[in-house]
């Protein structure tokens, strides 16, 4: 074999090995994770059960029915009923929709833009992040659940404004955590070789700070779910979250409070599917975390 | 051979709480092309800013820098660009330069890919001869640079700064953190790389064996100043500054027959920080007088091609 | 007799994956106010040596696979942990290669250094204190200094300080990995001036590890050449620099560029380390040896003396003989 031939042939072993590509690289060494996947699991079952909820359950979460109150959990109600006859395993699953989708839209929200805030001071620094870190200070002062309050009451009801007001509590803490990522990274040299090369900021920031930010705002992310949840609940215990009749897991759970003694399957069952969300997320989180480095691979 | 860069009275001063940081001050020189300079001084000495600063990595305080016959002291954003085509920079370390989630294939077509748009193909064929021609095996292509050790990382480093084909390339410490059996590897590659491309370096180190075993022309700093420069072989035989006697002498020389008369320093670097009116190094000089202690020496030309700084340089050296 | 006497001393570190062997039967003396060389790259084994004279093994992952250290006739892998603690920074010291992070920044040096008098010593603050100033003074920093703090230091006067803090006890043997790697060449032969003239003032033998030919060449009285942990040569000074046996040590000289001599090129040793999880059976260095015939990849070589106390891990240099 000619040199060159030789060589043409080493250029296709090693394009064949890698014909995946960096995104497949990421999806096999999820794949690889089994707790990743058990959380993956988790959640997407979670998701089915929630979304086709008419198909699980044959009773309406709002039907009250006064004969059946505090029905133990039995083969016609598998979690029982609550203080107004209304089966769990139904208010469950509809307020699974609420709880899931605004929790994962204020995560979703707060730590976007948490990240783009907290990428801008981190990397550029000086007065624009001494003004920015000043505003976000003011926000982390004020107790998150009335800035949320504050927030709701001015923008309104329903599910995307309360994810909203929820969102704007949690993204001071997303962007704190960026902007100290961001820092410690943007002192490695090999930021200042991309600026050698001739790369935009942009680029810089996009290609070889973020992907290396990461980890540390997973793992806050993931943390949130659970608070997300809870925050909820809190909005509409003061009329500007969800409104009644419309189930919710956190107001389920804290409706349930005063029966715990008596009937203690209205508070175990909302606080068991909202630690399994949790708990779900927590470990996908740290699988998608891995997966996303390749120092960790196996 | 011509001229590739030409540097006038370059000075670059950091603005700290303390005061003017003077970490380049006042510092001139000329390279020919395919030739090596080698800058050397102790850590703080502002050899490593010298070098961004020639590449316009850092923007200079005053002076000017023609590279090529033309005048890149101010150059817009744009052109700066440009200029990373022609001029590259090889790094310390090779753990932190390399971005730990780059396979060794992304990372040296980087710079190729923010210039060109050329098909997936062409750039993993020229990834593949730019890794042959620094002795990377093609198997490591899907690597990460965690799996490697560091002279491999080393050549994945210099393979990153030669695909845009550079005339000219800062090799900012390139060897310091290898072993000297690594470091050996690395130095005859950068040395064949040279005749091979045609390149010109500035080679800044505080490794004053390796300067000397690479250099053509050699410059001494201290604490932001030149103090000396001349060819290497020449430095290397009649120093002339009492600073560069005293690092001459500092070096451990592996033989144990080795007859050295040491001029000994005592103490350690003053700060750069707002430097007074005097030689910078007069506290650890054993030759000082009064007038060092007035005033800053001029840099001059003692012997043909040799400049040194020091106002008492005739009397110390019997000239 | 000497010292300190390591036998067949081997070190594993055990991995979820594998098992690295670090230190590989390694056999070394010290004799009372000499000073020996460890010589070797990175991950032959130096460092893993010297915390294992001092009992500073991180257990788990690393664990004492075979050998015996005696130190004043005391085997120390013997002692109990309050034992060890007696030995450790009393008889036997240690500095280590970064002066930045050797010294608790909260703390003023003369109290760092003071509280290990008061640790070993049994005397009075006072006198621990005054003891601290004239330890100072011995590595050259002033008495008034000891008020102060790390930072305020230099990296040249902190290694000083960790100096002064290692020989505050006058241990019979002091270790110093890679004391001055982190320092500049002139402060360098600053502190390597002062080590050797402390050394002699209080007659403390030293094993100094490094990967400077160099500074091998100007304190050191035997050396030991390290390779994926083993000893592959060992003699004194001369034997070493004048008569270097095994190809490894001759392919290191080989390695550095010279500053007496014009070398156009330098002939480095080819390749890389071998994996020290997945070892060779037999010679280490045959893979990277210019030299190595058949019999090199068979087995291992012995560890045979060349010549009176040089002592030398090469086939080819046995049937040389």
């Amino acid at each position: 074999m000619t040199r060159s031939k030789k060589k043409q042939k080493d250029l296709e072993s090693a394009l064949m090995t890698r014909k995946t590509g960096r995104m497949g690289d990421i999806v096999a060494r999820f794949f690889r994770n089994k707790l990743g996947m058990l959380g993956l699991t988790i959640i997407v079952v979670l998701l089915i059960l929630v979304i086709l909820a008419p198909l699980f359950t044959k009773y309406p979460y709002y039907e009250q029915s006064f004969k059946d109150r505090f029905v133990a959990p039995c083969w016609e109600h598998p979690l029982g009923t609550d203080n107004f006859g209304r089966d769990l395993w139904s208010r469950m699953l509809y307020g699974g929709r609420i709880s899931l989708l605004v929790s994962v839209c204020a995560l979703l929200m707060s730590n976007i833009v948490g990240i783009i805030i907290g990428a801008i001071c981190g990397y550029f620094g000086g007065i624009v992040d001494n003004v920015i870190s000043r505003v976000l200070d003011v926000l982390m002062s004020i107790p998150g659940m009335l800035l949320a309050i504050a927030a709701a009451a001015a923008l309104g009801t329903g599910p995307v404004k309360t994810a909203i007001a929820i969102a704007i509590t949690g993204m001071p803490f997303g962007a704190r955590i960026m902007r100290s990522s961001v820092l410690s990274i943007k002192g490695n040299e090999f930021v200042e070789a991309a600026r050698a090369t001739g790369s935009s900021q942009l680029r810089v920031i996009l290609k070889h700070i973020l992907p290396n930010t990461l980890a540390p705002i997973i793992v806050n992310a993931t943390m949130n779910i659970g608070s997300n949840i809870m925050a909820i609940s809190g909005l509409s215990f003061v009329g500007l979250g969800v409104q009644a009749p419309t189930p919710e897991w956190g107001s389920i759970l804290s409706a349930g409070r005063e029966f715990l003694r008596d009937f203690p399957p209205i508070v175990i069952f909302p606080a068991v599917f909202i630690g399994l969300t949790l708990f779900g997320f927590n470990i996908l989180g740290d699988a998608l975390r891995d997966a996303l480095d390749p120092r960790l691979k196996d | 051979m011509g001229e590739i860069l030409r540097v006038e009275n370059l000075k670059k001063y950091f603005d700290t709480p303390a005061g003017s940081l003077h970490a380049v001050d006042d510092v001139s020189f000329s390279i020919n092309k395919g030739e090596t300079l080698g800058v050397v001084g102790e850590s703080g000495c502002g050899k490593s800013t010298l070098g961004r600063t020639v590449l316009k990595l850092l923007d200079q305080t005053d002076g000017r820098i023609y590279f090529q016959g033309r005048d890149i002291t101010n150059i817009s954003k744009r052109e700066n660009r440009e200029l990373r085509k022609d001029m590259q920079i090889i790094f310390q370390d090779p753990f932190s330069s390399l971005n730990p989630r780059f396979c060794v294939s992304d990372l040296i077509a980087d710079p190729l890919k923010t210039f060109t748009r050329m098909s997936k193909r062409d750039l993993q064929e020229k990834v593949f001869e730019m890794m042959d021609l620094v002795g990377l095996s093609r198997r490591y292509a899907f690597s990460y640079p965690h799996e490697l050790d560091g002279g491999r990382r080393q050549r994945i480093g210099i393979a990153r700064a030669l695909i845009l084909e550079p005339k000219f390339i800062v090799c900012d410490e390139p060897v310091s953190a290898l072993d000297v059996s690594i470091q050996a590897q690395i130095l005859n590659l950068l040395q064949d790389l040279q005749v091979e491309k045609d390149l010109t370096y500035i080679f800044v180190t505080h490794d004053l064996s390796v300067v000397k075993h690479i250099s053509t022309d050699i410059l001494v700093m201290y604490i932001g100043v030149m103090v000396e420069k001349s060819k290497a072989k020449e430095l290397f035989e009649h120093p002339l500054h009492p600073y560069t006697k005293g690092l001459l002498s500092a070096i451990p020389v592996p033989n144990i027959h080795h007859e050295k008369v040491r001029v000994k320093l005592t103490g350690e670097l003053s700060s750069p920080i707002n430097p007074p009116n005097a030689c910078r190094f007069v506290k650890r000089c054993p030759y000082a007088t009064e007038i060092c202690r007035h005033e800053q020496p001029q840099y001059e030309e003692i012997m043909p091609n040799h400049f040194v700084a020091c106002h008492n340089c005739r009397k110390i050296n019997n000239l | 007799m000497s010292l300190l006497e390591i036998k067949n001393l081997s070190v594993e570190y055990i991995t979820r994956k594998n098992v690295v062997h670090a230190v590989n039967g390694i056999d070394l003396h010290v004799d009372a106010g000499k000073t020996l060389g460890l010589v070797g790259e990175t991950g032959a084994g130096k460092t893993t040596t010297a915390l294992s004279i001092l009992g500073l093994l991180p257990d788990p992952p690393a664990r004492i696979a075979g050998g015996e250290i005696y130190f004043d006739g005391v085997n120390l892998l013997e002692q109990s942990d309050k034992e060890m603690c007696s030995i450790r920074g009393n008889k036997i010291s240690m500095i280590f290669q970064d002066p930045m992070t050797a010294l608790n920044p909260v703390l003023k040096v003369g109290d760092q250094i003071a509280e290990v008098i008061k640790l070993h010593n049994n005397c009075s603050a006072a006198e621990a204190t005054k003891k601290s100033i004239e330890m100072l003074e011995l590595v050259g920093i002033r008495p008034e200094r000891s008020d102060e703090y790390p930072h305020q230091f230099s990296g040249g006067m902190k290694q000083r300080v960790v100096i002064a803090m290692g020989l505050a006890c006058r241990p019979e043997l002091l270790i110093a990995d890679e004391p001055t790697t982190a320092l500049d060449v002139t402060i360098q032969a600053q502190v390597l001036e002062m080590m050797n003239d402390l050394k002699e003032k209080f007659n403390t033998a030293m094993i100094l590890i490094t990967h400077d030919l160099g500074i091998v060449a100007e304190t050191c009285d035997d050396v030991a050449i390290m390779y994926a942990g083993q000893i592959v040569e060992y003699g004194s000074l001369a034997h070493i620099f004048d008569n270097p046996l095994h190809p490894y040590t001759k392919g290191l000289f080989a390695s550095i560029p010279s500053l007496d001599k014009d070398v156009d090129r330098l002939t480095p040793i080819k390749g890389l380390m071998p994996d020290p999880s997945n070892l060779p059976e037999y010679c280490k260095f045959c893979d990277r040896c210019d030299q190595a015939c058949a019999g090199c990849s068979e087995k291992e070589p012995e560890y045979i003396e060349a010549e009176p106390g040089h002592f030398v891990r090469c086939l080819l240099v046995k049937e040389a003989m």
